[in-house]
């Protein structure tokens, strides 16, 4: 029986090497050398110790980036997840029309970035469709891109690119749910509301788990719309973590580079720990 | 059924066999990363492990002592000829050593009596040659060349060949046909050039109408002719040569090739066709577009012997063999390492000799058009040299800029040993799709891999911050041992320095000079009055063009941003009180300039905005205030070609001078051709090795020695500038300016004058007061402060949002570092 189970063990070893070695060779190894270059100068690689911690925590535009970036997570991941579970549990009700909705949905994850950066100028611009509607209407225009606006036209951008993601996911796990307990529910005289609150959102716990890492994730993602439009200094309001390392990169700054990914990592890293501790405890 | 110990088993063994299959394909992966990335350090494939050698091999040879012009080379057997101004010469040791040589001609000296020059001669391949003799014949209005033709042959006897060309040969460049001239016989023309002698004795040459003769070598009369293609771009005949069956016509953009036998063109030529277009784009108009960018190509030269079926041919690439009717054309040797990739260096004529060694004879031109000199270079095979030296010198600049082509060609030549390879990370392919930030984090991943360039051209690079990164090396001891040899503008090259080391050095810069009246010169000291001078000026001068020069005030911000830049960011911090001193000055010159009421330039074909008058170069200075189209101008001065004009105008206009445009005590200068050398270069000695060639005479002279559009900086070493002037200060001499004013363009006679010893010392010591580098290299700032500040001026933007937007920009950026 043991000498059973321990072969079990090595032939699930052996399936899992292939992605460890890949994970090992282009995830884990490549961090262990930024942790280290976090402790050493740019390019002489001399021993600085927590120097470039310190130049990292006290420098302003890191500062700004880390504010905009904690800001545009705050706005934008409970309206996502918010908008898509409702766009969820709507298209779940209407099982006809949904399957067509769906594809809808995902269509903004499909269309390439530089298309998106494209569209971007041609509707935001001084001299763009939107500037243009205003001015139709009799209202000034907007610097949509060089003003505090620019935040929302990121935030808009996100919430349209990865509904329709979310939208899947959610849809994945009310299908998990097991129509009965509403029959029974139902029976019983609970309301819509009640079921929802009752019944559909502690089943969705586990999903909502995966939905939020997820949708964390892909906040970071939106760097690259916003780098394509703005270009290495867009403005404030959207200047983003991604922007400074991108910066720091050009500049041949990789100590610090490397120091501001370390915290970036154990900052998200904690918070997803929380999170997997909080929907246990549940 | 499977047994649950079966399908264990299989469980394992598939477990196993996708391990392998991942490690297989991922070293794989490595080796194709590897191939995809050829090094001069690798065998060419074919070779694996082992060293490939056969290759030309470049020496210098031997030339007659002349100063004259040489027009030939020529051979015949093994004995080299060369024909110049001052005679002629053979050489029996294939270039080595040079004797003069007698052409005996009884009837050459009879004909040089009568008033005949001789041309060039020409020899064919069993030793017969051509002596043409020419002189001018004015008859009336019109003026034509007759040309006699004395045919030597081997063994000395000679005979004059009479050749009748068609009369229209006459009046090809008057355009004015004799009345007649087509049925008189006595009518005819004579000149042909190109000559070649064909395997039976007979001749063929082109006439200036760029029609192709067949000449009888005993009548003179003409058995065949090729009339230009109709359909051709161009029918200037480039090159003409022969082989024992075919004939070969070249012009810039195509090649045509003729059967002897038949005389009929041979259609078989896509290969020699599209060599001779070099991946030039014919336009719908017909214009052709050559790589280079203009519409001059590179100049090819054309050889056969005669006696060959092979044509070769030889160009700034390399040297090229063509066998008529072949599908490719065969390189015989790429021009990386030798004089033929220099830029100054012309390959005038050459030869190919029994043994398919080669030898060039090329020219230099230097300061004008009758200072040439002349080098014999020769390319001999040898099997045991390698084909490329095993070690690499990596030279790196974000754009791609003929600065270091030449330093590159002359460093090569030198240092045969190591295989110079050059990179730049912006070119004309990638403009638009890379930008400085994509190329320079591109080299930074290079660098950071043990994979990056060991000298870096760095124009438009933050220098500092390599510097502080202790990417570059110092290099004060390569300045010192170049100190001695020259005159080096030390405050120049040693700008980029810290703690008495020098990391960086300017091989060229350029400075802000302003020309005009000295009344109101010497009341501009800084931005302030430079704009109390315009505004003022404007006032009493309402009606004149532009007072600065400029009305593009793009062009404009070039000089004030250079004299102001240095002023925005003081210890890390932007200093908005001079930043809004810059906006708010700009904005009373552009006012002041555009204040004539005259309608704004209008755009050209070429997109750019032209003034009503003339754009003046360089080579123009001061030439917009004779014109009345402006009180004053200012420049950024980065060659020396138009200071004879400006010596010219002070002399004719004394209240006229010039100075270099500083900002109280802070005089900029644009720093150019940077070479920094990288710490983590695997080949310091030869890295610090080229940095001398950027600074040594050589170079330092072929800076100075380009025009304006082709202008790489003025020299750091001004040991070249006095020798460029020694023999002539203060001469005068005769010159053209051009100049369109509204739809009128003028040619005039002027004269100019070099500048006197004392003028050059002034030149000088304006030179040496130059003491910072401005801003011009750190283009964010550049960019956040230029930009935002034309926003202003030019009326887009108000004081307050353009200056808003400047400080956001500036304020991330300089928070960043």
């Amino acid at each position: 029986m043991r000498r059973r189970i321990k072969g079990e063990r090595w032939t699930g070893l052996l399936f899992l090497l292939p992605s460890l070695v890949g994970v090992l060779a282009f995830v884990l190894i490549p961090f262990l050398d930024v942790i280290r270059r976090s402790f050493l100068s740019a390019v002489t690689e001399e021993w600085v110790g927590l120097k470039s911690y310190r130049d990292v925590l006290e420098n302003p535009a890191f500062r700004l980036a880390c504010w905009n970036t904690l800001r545009f997570s705050a706005v934008c991941l409970p309206a996502l997840l918010g908008l898509s579970l409702f766009v969820g549990v709507v298209l779940q009700e209407k099982s006809r029309l949904g399957d067509g909705l769906k594809t809808a949905f995902l269509f903004p994850m499909a269309i390439p970035v530089a298309s998106i950066a494209l569209v971007w100028r041609v509707l935001f611009d001084k001299q763009g469709v939107i500037n243009g509607i205003l001015h139709s209407l009799g209202l000034s225009a907007i610097d949509w891109m060089g003003s505090s606006m620019a935040f929302w036209v990121l935030v808009g951008s996100y919430l349209w690119k990865n509904l329709g993601y979310d939208v899947v996911l959610w849809l994945a796990g009310l299908s998990g749910i097991s129509t009965a307990i509403y029959e029974a529910a139902r029976i019983d005289g609970a309301g819509e509301w009640t079921i929802f609150r009752r019944i559909t959102l502690p089943c969705l716990m586990p999903t909502l788990f995966t939905v939020s890492v997820l949708s964390i994730l892909n906040s970071f993602k939106v760097f690259r719309e916003a780098y394509l439009v703005a270009g290495d200094y867009p403005h404030r309001s959207m200047y983003l973590l991604q922007h400074i390392f991108n910066n720091w990169f050009r500049d041949l700054s990789f100590d610090r580079m490397a120091a501001g990914a370390v915290m970036t990592a154990i900052v998200i890293l904690c918070l997803i720990g929380l999170l997997r501790k909080g929907f246990d405890r549940e | 059924m499977i047994g649950l110990r079966t399908r264990k088993r299989f469980s394992r063994v598939l477990a196993v066999l996708l391990c392998m299959a991942l490690l297989f394909a991922m070293a794989g992966c490595g080796q194709k990363a590897q191939e995809s990335q050829p090094s001069a350090l690798e065998p060419e494939a074919g070779n694996a492990g082992t060293e490939v050698t056969g290759r030309y091999v470049e020496t210098r040879l031997g030339l007659p002592d002349t100063d004259g012009y040489l027009w030939r080379l020529s051979q015949v057997d093994s004995t080299l000829y060369l024909q110049g101004k001052d005679g002629f010469w053979k050489s029996e040791d294939d270039g080595q050593s040079w004797q003069d040589y007698t052409l005996e001609s009884p009837l050459m000296k009879e004909m040089e009596a009568e008033g005949f020059a001789l041309g060039n001669v020409v020899f064919g391949g069993d030793g017969t040659r051509i002596l043409p003799m020419s002189e001018g014949v004015e008859d009336g209005e019109l003026f034509y060349t007759h040309t006699r033709y004395i045919i030597v042959d081997r063994d000395g006897g000679e005979r004059e060949l009479e050749v009748r060309l068609p009369a229209s040969e006459l009046y090809v460049f008057s355009g004015q046909p004799m009345d007649g001239a087509e049925e008189d016989p006595e009518v005819y023309g004579t000149d042909l050039n190109r000559l070649a002698i064909l395997s039976d004795g007979s001749l063929v040459g082109t006439g200036l109408s760029n029609v192709v003769y067949h000449v009888d070598q005993n009548t003179g009369e003409v058995l065949h002719t090729i009339e230009p293609d109709p359909q051709a771009n161009d029918s200037w005949v480039m090159g003409m040569a022969v082989t024992p069956t075919t004939l070969l016509v070249t012009t810039q953009t195509a090649a045509r090739l003729f059967d002897l036998e038949t005389w009929e063109e041979r259609q078989d030529t896509d290969a020699i066709n599209e060599f001779i277009l070099g991946g030039a784009e014919i336009k719908d108009d017909g214009t052709v577009m050559f790589p280079s960018g203009g519409e001059n190509r590179r100049y090819i030269q054309l050889y056969s012997d005669g006696l060959e079926e092979a044509y070769y041919f030889v160009d700034s690439n390399g040297l090229y063999r063509y066998m008529p009717g072949g599908v490719s054309i065969e390189q015989l040797m790429d021009s990386t390492m030798t004089t033929l990739s220099m830029q100054n260096m012309s390959a005038n004529y050459f030869i190919v000799n029994k043994a398919h060694n080669f030898r060039v004879l090329f020219s230099a031109r230097g300061d004008s058009s009758e200072d040439v000199t002349y080098d014999l270079f020769g390319y001999d095979y040898d099997e045991d040299a390698l084909l490329k030296p095993a070690e690499e010198l990596k030279i790196y600049s974000l754009y791609e800029t003929e600065a270091l082509s030449q330093a590159i060609a002359v460093y090569q030549r030198e240092h045969k040993d190591i295989l110079v390879t050059y990179q730049a990370g912006i070119t004309p392919d990638n403009m638009g799709a890379v930008t400085v930030s994509d190329a320079l984090r591109q080299l930074n991943t290079e660098i950071m891999a043990d994979k990056g360039p060991d000298l870096i051209l760095m124009d438009n690079m933050p220098i500092e911050n390599y510097q502080n990164k202790g990417l570059l090396m110092d290099v004060t001891d390569v300045l010192e041992a170049a100190a001695g040899e020259g005159e080096l503008l030390r405050n120049i090259t040693d700008v980029y320095n810290e703690d008495g080391k020098i990391f960086a050095v300017p091989t060229a810069f350029s400075m802000p000079v302003i020309i005009g009246d000295r009344a109101y010169l010497d009341k501009i000291t800084d931005i302030d009055s430079l704009a109390d001078t315009v505004e003022e000026l404007r006032a009493g001068n309402k009606e004149i063009n532009s007072i600065t020069g400029y009305r593009l005030y793009g062009w404009m911000m070039g000089c004030t941003a250079g004299m102001m830049g240095p002023t925005w960011v003081k210890n890390g911090e932007a200093d908005w009180d001079n930043i809004e001193r810059y906006f708010d000055n700009m904005k009373r010159m552009y006012d002041a300039d555009n204040g004539s009421g005259k309608p704004d330039p209008e755009m050209g074909e070429d997109g750019v905005q032209h003034l009503e008058a003339a754009i003046w170069q360089d080579a123009d200075m001061g030439f917009g205030i004779i014109l009345g189209e402006s009180l004053m101008e200012l420049r950024s001065l980065q060659n020396l070609e138009g200071i004879p004009m400006l010596m010219n105008i002070m002399d004719e206009h004394p209240e006229i001078t010039y100075k270099l445009l500083g900002n109280e005590d802070v005089f900029s200068f644009d720093p150019m051709s940077i070479i920094g050398v990288s710490a983590k270069s695997k080949h310091p000695e030869e890295a610090k090795a080229f940095l001398k060639t950027m600074l040594s005479e050589e170079i330092q002279k072929y800076n100075l020695n380009q025009n304006t559009w082709s202008s790489i900086g003025l020299p750091v070493d001004f040991s070249v500038v006095r020798e460029k002037y020694e023999d002539k200060l203060g001469e005068t001499f005769a010159a053209e300016r051009y100049s369109n004013v509204g739809e009128d363009f003028k040619v005039e006679n002027v004269t100019k004058r070099y500048p006197t010893a004392e003028e050059l010392e002034e030149l000088l010591g304006m030179m040496k007061q130059l003491n910072t580098a401005d801003l011009t290299q750190d283009s964010e700032i550049n960019d956040a402060v230029c930009f935002n500040c034309y926003t202003y001026f030019s009326g887009e933007k108000t004081k307050e949002e353009a200056m808003q937007k400047a400080r956001e920009e500036l304020d991330l950026y300089l928070a960043e570092s």
